[in-house]
């Protein structure tokens, strides 16, 4: 199966793959202890189930032939080294949200009694623990590191760009034998299209998309009120239009945001802008965001210009991703695009929003109210109502949501999105025409 | 001025005068040809400039027409045409401005609104006046624009050279409007080609900027209508250094060649001025008395000839100088002997007749005999000790001792004298006016006998009454004791001649007082003098050197 990626330098490390097309490329090879068939159904990888006892724990049994790609064996140690890489401060993940309602805010993991369980104690009750595991952030990697052969349906061989599907993957082996990826931009894509040398697409701006996936990318101007000033807020939005930042400087398939949740999550209309607000004098402020991503850059552009015209100066500061995480982590910023690949429940959501605006002291008050609430339905409503009550407090302001564009051509079957909004390339497969 | 000296300046003169003369004029000349060539420089810089600037705005515009006929454009427009995601031409403008080498690019609808943009893909969607505002002017000649772009610290507003077109497609009108910026990139070039300072300013200040030009420089501007400027600078720098630089080497070839001029006009000028100062010192000499100086100095010419001459004159002096001195000796010692002769004379008369009276006496058997022969005898022995004592001061005078010099106090010393010796008879006052630290070096002794002879010939002057003043003091590098006397005074005629050997006005006095005491006075390099008192009277005046500068005391009368 020949696969086209618009990307030039894919991303492994789960922690940092959180780009639909990156977090698409890693989920092909690693993946967490679940996945999520719907925002509340999961379907487990490594364990029968994965259930809370009374409120206080969760306990993860990983089952008996359970193997890595190269063939070792997944450990609880394996386990709970990869959460802990998440939850470690030195990670500067903002996915370490994830893990808040675990004791200890999941820095202190240990396997359990046998070399096959985990045990979570749990601060506080929270029914969307066992979801939030299944987010491909949390793959579980190998001890040898994310690059080496992970969990996953399929498995890097040694020529570039081939994959070999991973006959031990616990799911079972996919479809396709092999996948052959081509990583380039999307001009590379649309010429290998025309000269049907990819049969699937990934990462492309096309009207005509095979697979509806979740726009849960979502990308958060984060800002540092001491350096900006009081009426920061008011000003960007008196000039910032998130409908034409989604429109005109975003790749699609997007979706402007006017809430702290996308509107996968929670529905929301565009509020009336406010007028400009007096500006004492100049402010001189810099824009940090992730110099891989173009999609960031035009926007920080756009952010550029149009608050020049209310006489802020901006200047552009393009990062590494891991850099940019470490400057978001020690909130030495004044203005930093964010974005973060949300669950697709609306609490989980809540609470990596409110992380990755920098307010991690609020989780401790916000999630267990949250917790409590056992009814699946009323606790995501009521995760949206809090949405809705934090969005102008939380230094942040919601730009866009981005969902990964995949077009397959007309042979490929089977492809369709989780419920994170990432393709199953392990379910497509390759439609051979009836012999007559 | 020393002749030598005239002369070793008359040398300098020589040689600083054609330096001065020459070099002036080759400064000029110098200065003339490093002006010629900064303004060669500055004419090819010009060129250059203003070739490099028409160049860019051709190459401007023809890549605005080539892209206005460029298949991109329809294909833009086809897309806004079909309501493309506008987000895919966020980069287009871009595309096509890297690609023709633009740095300018917008493409904007008819309304001014930006379709896309290449400098700034963040204006889409937005107006921009200053590029709408080229697009509406009427000429497609390049013109200087402000235009925004992306800075390290925000947006930044940048002269751009820029043209515009405009291209219709059905109802939808698109305007291309793009150039070059005049930024630091161009000014680097420019200044690299020119080897010149490259400023491009706008009416918001300094734009660009890139080489240097130390001051003071020579400008050129160039005027991109309607507002911007390229300046070009050239320093003229290394002119005022090399003026300078040349200034410096006079003055140090000046000041060697001067310092040179006068070593050498010396040493010249003490070759020539030798004999003449051998002559000058000789004449000095001469002067002073010493008339057997010879000029030894060799030299040839008119100065030879000179030297020569004066040789022979100063034998010729020498010669006629001694013959001179030996015939007034010869002449003094016959007044002399001719004045003792007299004097020796005198009592020879009284005796002869006396001896001649008791010759007579004895034969006549006079009864008188014995009181004739004592009267006579008497007369004798009278007029015997008159010879002696004519014969004792002739030897006194004769044989003055070389005088025993040692430092008195003059004033002490008059003094002293007057309370030992002086004994003036009654009716006489002696007084004093005695300025005190008034030294010379004499001979004590003969100073006493001096002093002696000047206060007795006062009393005798003042007879029974009358006053005798005694004054010491010092005058310039002299010391003067002054006797004056209250008598009737000295005639003029006779002022001079009281001083000569066996000269007096007094019966009895021998007429070697006066004299004993100049000679005296002489031997210590002094002087005596007499003159007239201004109260009548006569005053005699010993002038003797002093010996330390003594100053000027505050006179005492006694």
């Amino acid at each position: 199966m020949r696969v086209a990626v618009a990307s030039e330098r894919p991303e492994t490390d789960p922690l940092l793959a959180d780009a639909p097309v990156d977090a698409a490329l890693v989920r092909m090879t690693t993946q967490p202890v679940c996945s999520l068939e719907a925002p509340h159904r999961l379907r487990p990888t490594l364990t029968a189930d994965i259930s809370v006892h009374g409120d206080a724990q969760l306990v993860i049994a990983i089952l008996p032939g359970r193997k890595f790609a190269n063939g070792a064996a997944i450990t609880a140690r394996d386990v709970a080294s990869s959460w802990s890489r998440a939850a470690q401060p030195a990670a500067s993940s903002p996915y370490r949200a994830l893990l808040f309602p675990i004791r200890g805010e999941g820095r202190r993991l240990s396997a359990g009694t046998s070399s096959r369980s985990i045990e979570l104690p749990l601060s506080f009750p929270w029914p969307d623990l066992a979801t939030s595991l299944c987010h491909p952030a949390l793959g579980i990697v190998p001890p040898s590191g994310p690059a080496a052969a992970g969990l996953g349906p399929f498995t890097p061989a040694r020529a570039p760009g081939t994959y070999e599907a991973n006959l031990s993957f616990p799911i079972g082996r996919p479809f396709a034998d092999r996948l052959a990826v081509a990583f380039t931009d999307e001009r590379g894509i649309a010429r290998l299209w025309v000269l049907k040398q990819a049969q699937i697409a990934l990462g492309i701006s096309d009207e005509r998309y095979s697979i509806s996936a979740a726009a849960l990318y979502a990308t958060y101007l984060v800002f540092n009120p001491a350096k900006t000033g009081a009426e920061f807020r008011q000003a960007f939005e008196s000039v910032i239009d998130h409908g034409d930042l989604s429109r005109s400087f975003v790749r699609s398939p997007s979706t402007p945001m006017h809430a702290l949740l996308p509107p996968s999550l929670m529905p929301q209309d565009a509020p009336p802008r406010p007028g400009p607000p007096a500006i004492a004098a100049p402010r001189q402020l810099a824009l940090a965001f992730d110099q891989s991503l173009p999609d960031q850059r035009s926007v920080a552009e756009r952010i550029q210009v149009k608050l020049h015209e209310l006489k802020y100066k901006v200047s552009l500061r393009p990062l590494p991703r891991s850099k940019l995480r470490t400057l978001w982590a020690s909130g030495g910023y004044d203005l930093m695009l964010h974005a973060v690949l949300l669950p697709p429940t609306p609490a989980a959501a809540l609470s990596l929003a409110i992380e990755a605006s920098g307010r991690h002291e609020l989780l401790s008050a916000e999630l267990p109210p949250l917790g409590a609430i056992a009814n699946d339905a009323e606790r995501d409503a009521a995760a949206r109502e809090r949405a809705k009550a934090l969005a102008g407090s939380l230094p942040s302001i919601p730009l866009y949501a981005q969902a990964l564009g995949a077009v397959a051509s007309e042979e490929i079957k089977g492809l369709h999105a989780d419920a994170q909004g990432l393709p199953a390339l392990d379910d497509a497969f390759i439609a051979t025409e009836a012999p007559p | 001025m020393r002749l030598r000296t005239r002369l070793a300046l008359a040398f300098a003169l020589l040689a600083v005068v054609p330096l001065a003369l020459v070099v002036p004029s080759s400064f000029a000349s110098l200065r003339k040809i490093l002006s010629e060539q900064l303004q060669s420089r500055v004419q090819s810089a010009t060129t250059v400039t203003d070739t490099t600037l028409r160049e860019l705005g051709q190459s401007t515009r023809r890549a605005i027409e080539e892209l206005a006929q460029s298949a991109a454009l329809e294909e833009l427009a086809r897309d806004i045409h079909a309501h493309a995601t506008p987000s895919r031409m966020v980069s287009t403008a871009e595309k096509l401005m890297t690609s023709r080498g633009l740095k300018v690019l917008s493409l904007l609808n008819a309304d001014g609104v930006t379709l896309s943009s290449g400098h700034l893909p963040a204006r889409l969607g937005d107006p921009d006046p200053a590029l709408f505002a080229v697009a509406q002017s009427a000429g497609k000649e390049p013109v200087a624009a402000l235009v925004e772009v992306r800075g390290e610290a925000g947006l930044r507003r940048m002269p751009a050279l820029v043209t515009a077109r405009s291209l219709d497609y059905g109802e939808l009108r698109i305007w291309v409007v793009g150039g070059t910026l005049l930024d630091t990139e161009l000014a680097e070039q420019l200044s690299q080609m020119t080897d010149a300072r490259i400023e491009i300013s706008s009416p918001e200040g300094l734009a660009a900027a890139s080489g240097s030009a130390e001051p003071p420089t020579e400008d050129r501007v160039f005027r991109l209508p309607p507002s911007v400027e390229v300046k070009l600078s050239l320093s003229k720098a290394p002119i005022v250094s090399a003026d300078k630089v040349q200034q410096r080497t006079f003055a140090v070839q000046v000041g060697i060649g001067l310092l040179l001029a006068i070593l050498l006009g010396l040493l010249i000028a003490r070759f020539i001025t030798r004999p003449v100062e051998a002559l000058t010192e000789a004449s000095r000499r001469i002067a002073a008395g010493s008339f057997a100086s010879q000029v030894e100095e060799k030299a040839s010419g008119e100065v030879g000839e000179l030297v020569r001459a004066f040789n022979r004159m100063t034998g010729d002096l020498q010669r006629t100088t001694e013959q001179l001195v030996a015939s007034e000796r010869v002449a003094a010692w016959q007044e002399v002997a001719r004045r003792l002769a007299h004097e020796i004379k005198n009592p020879l008369t009284p005796i002869k007749m006396s001896l001649e009276t008791l010759i007579a006496a004895s034969e006549g058997s006079d009864a008188r005999f014995r009181d004739l022969f004592r009267e006579s005898a008497n007369a004798v022995l009278e007029e015997v000790e008159r010879l002696r004592r004519i014969v004792d001061e002739f030897s006194q005078f004769a044989r003055l001792p070389k005088p025993e010099l040692s430092r008195v106090d003059l004033s002490a010393f008059v003094q002293q004298v007057l309370s030992l010796y002086a004994s003036p008879r009654g009716g006489i006052r002696i007084a004093t006016e005695l300025q005190p630290e008034v030294a010379v070096q004499v001979d004590r002794d003969q100073l006493t006998q001096v002093l002696l002879n000047l206060i007795k010939n006062a009393e005798e002057a003042v007879e029974d009454s009358g006053q005798i003043l005694l004054r010491v003091r010092a005058v310039n590098q002299s010391a003067i004791l002054e006797v004056q006397d209250s008598g009737p005074g000295v005639r003029p005629q006779d002022r001079e001649r009281i001083f000569e050997p066996y000269f007096t006005t007094k019966q009895a006095g021998t007429g070697l007082g006066l004299a004993i005491a100049r000679r005296i006075c002489q031997e210590h390099r002094g002087q005596l003098e007499v003159d007239a008192a201004p109260a009548g009277g006569a005053v005699f005046r010993v002038v003797l050197p002093l010996e330390v500068a003594a100053g000027a005391g505050r006179a005492h009368s006694a």
